[in-house]
């Protein structure tokens, strides 16, 4: 095969339209692409002009072309655009070259077209979808993220909705320009921040949260970000993508709200209180009208037996008639303390055995911490000082907070009840609420400590949880007016109350009581 | 000793208001009238004119405080003392302000014997 039937093959196979003519503008040769392209053989082509297979208008422009390229020999590249066969607009590159004869003459030009037609195309649509992103970004109310999982969090990108929110340009933020977006969180909320975002990359899965930033202008901000890791093809992090929002108007609204709700339930609940005391006082007091006549009926009878039968003969029955009396009284005394527990914010004071108000009270949770097979630790001290105190409600006190412990515990556990006697000191400090207002420096205290072995209480709970209606055993039943009872009762004795998470697991409630009488 | 002395007692409850009577008489210095019917106390009060009235307080027809009150009012009880004896203590049934219980004495039921003695001989000695 000769040269000149190597090149013509050469070029027929490729893909583009290839051609070339004479300086006077005819067609001396071209390959099976260009053919197609116009629709004529070679064989016919050859000799022709571009204003034999052109309309006159674009024969014009590309005669015109071919003019400047051979006033400037060389290399000519253009786009344009030409109708194939079927008619349809076709978006071309003309490539086109000069050459010359062997006498170093311009003697034609070769040229060949690349059709970009599908690449304008999808040029067009990328170009359409990052703007239709960018329009999306400008409108999403927050900051639309991409960033390393680093101690800066080094932005890639940042949309400018963070200027609003932190008061800083967005590209001061990428690559840590200027600051990084680490340096306007909150300086207490940065762990917290680092932890939730380590946790969702971790699980590989979304996560949000919700901190404070730092306004330029010294506000701060809360906001919501919810953002989730991105993995390339072999499971590495590559970056974090996510939103981040500004939620400071929800913040206020929702703490107004809290507010409302807390005065609202501190309200019902002084309502339920006084109706609830109300009714347990009507009751006591029918009760006690209902049983004191007959107890009355039986103290007379005795008396009157007691006279009617004199002699020796009767002791028996006298001592009967003793008996008897002292059972009337003792029924009497028990109407009485159903009274006094009516009447709740009374205290009935009495020089107390400590030891006998946390004996008794532990018989009466005896029951419940057998069945859950809960075992009692003591740590008692020796010659504790006697308390003066309504032993009823401080047995009701400790009541309620061994079995809290017991309810804390569930099965199995042990109860750990340290009591010793104390001087008031700053070292206590942190007990209880109003713990300035009931003891004094050095003040002599009586300190009982329940501790459980349980799994604790969550913080937001138990900062509110001498509140009423606080409650973590809802479900259970729990009405969460037991601790409250408690703390008033505690108060009312001018002692304070403490409900803390031990270090290592379980809660401890402190009790401090005054050994001397408190002047009420 | 002094002259046996007429006491009132009225009380719905009658078999308490039955052992009073025979306790109090027992010792001979007492005659003892019951009424059970509040709202026929003043009355028989009036013909009675005992010594001392033991006043009820919670009675099904009428209230003791309210006829404490009107039997204060009344210069025919001017020189009767009137003791409550109720089940209830002044604590709770002073809480009505409808019915003050001022100054008046009050037992509290149960009483025993030796109490109502003490009483008596306190209030019919001044």
């Amino acid at each position: 095969m000769d040269t000149y039937n190597f090149l013509q093959v050469l070029i027929d196979s490729l893909p583009i339209p290839v051609f070339y003519k004479n300086i006077q503008g005819q067609y001396i040769g071209c390959n099976r692409a260009f053919g197609d392209m116009i629709g004529l053989p070679r064989e016919q082509l050859i000799g022709k002009t571009v204003y034999d297979v052109s309309s006159q208008e674009m024969a014009d422009m590309y005669f015109q072309k071919d003019k400047e390229l051979f006033e400037h020999p060389g290399m000519q590249v253009y786009e344009w655009k030409v109708r194939d066969q079927k008619g349809q607009l076709r978006e071309v590159i003309f490539h086109k070259a000069t050459f010359t004869n062997e006498a170093g003459e311009l003697s034609g030009l070769i040229g060949a077209i690349f059709d970009i037609t599908e690449s304008k195309k999808m040029e067009d649509a990328l170009r359409r979808s990052e703007q239709q992103l960018k329009m999306l970004v400008a409108n999403v109310p927050g900051i639309i993220y991409r960033c390393a999982n680093d101690p800066h969090w080094t932005v890639e990108y940042i949309s400018d909705e963070v200027e609003a929110i932190t008061g800083y340009p967005a590209a001061e933020f990428v690559n840590n320009r200027v600051r990084s977006y680490a340096s306007v969180i909150h300086p207490d909320d940065q762990d917290m921040v680092d932890r939730i975002v380590q946790e969702g990359v971790e699980k590989k899965s979304a996560y949000t949260i919700e901190y404070r930033v730092l306004h330029a202008q010294g506000a701060v901000r809360w906001v919501y970000e919810r953002g989730q890791g991105v993995f390339d093809d072999t499971g590495k992090l590559s970056c974090l993508d996510g939103v981040i929002m500004d939620i400071t108007e929800l913040k206020v609204a929702q703490g107004e709200l809290r507010k409302t709700y807390e005065m609202l339930m501190k309200t019902q609940s002084q309502l339920v209180s006084a109706a609830k005391m109300e009714v347990v006082g009507k009751l006591a007091s029918g009760v006690a009208h209902e049983v004191k006549n007959p107890l009355a009926i039986i103290l007379m009878g005795i008396d009157y037996l007691r006279h009617e039968l004199k002699g020796e003969q009767y002791k028996n029955i006298h001592a009967v008639g003793d008996d008897m009396r002292e059972a009337a009284v003792r029924a009497d005394r028990i109407v009485k303390e159903l009274l006094d527990f009516s009447k709740a914010s009374e205290l009935t004071l009495s020089s107390c055995s400590i030891y006998d108000i946390l004996e008794k009270s532990l018989f009466l949770v005896k029951y419940q911490m057998d069945k859950n097979r809960i075992e009692l630790k003591k740590d008692i001290a020796q010659e504790l000082p006697q308390v003066v105190v309504d032993e009823n409600k401080i047995i009701q006190v400790f009541v309620n907070l061994f079995l809290n412990a017991v309810q804390a515990m569930g099965v199995k556990g042990t109860l750990t009840l340290k009591v010793y006697e104390t001087k008031f000191s700053q070292a206590s400090e942190g007990i209880g609420r109003r713990r300035g207002d009931h003891f004094y420096l050095g003040e002599s205290v009586i300190v009982v400590e329940v501790s459980d072995s349980g799994s604790g209480i969550p913080q937001d709970v138990l900062e509110n949880i001498f509140d009423p209606f606080v409650t973590t055993k809802r479900f259970q039943g729990g009405t969460g007016l037991g601790l409250s009872v408690v703390h008033n009762i505690v108060d009312m004795h001018k002692g304070v109350i403490k409900i803390e998470n031990k270090k290592n697991r379980g809660v401890r409630a402190t009790v401090m009581l005054k050994s001397r009488p408190p002047k009420i | 000793m002094m002259s046996t002395k007429k006491i009132l007692i009225v009380d719905d409850e009658e078999k308490f208001a039955q052992l009073v009577k025979f306790n109090l008489e027992l010792s001979g210095n007492y005659e003892v009238s019951i009424q059970n019917k509040g709202k026929d106390a003043i009355s028989t009060a009036k013909e009675l004119s005992p010594d001392l009235i033991f006043l009820d307080i919670i009675m099904p027809d009428a209230n003791g405080v309210e006829l404490m009150r009107q039997m204060k009012g009344d210069p025919f009880f001017s020189d009767i003392p009137i003791v409550f004896l109720s089940a209830l203590s002044p604590a709770l049934e002073g809480t009505d302000p409808e019915y003050p219980i001022g100054d008046t004495p009050y037992l509290v039921k149960p009483v025993t014997k030796d109490q109502l003695l003490a009483c008596l001989e306190c209030q019919l000695t001044r």
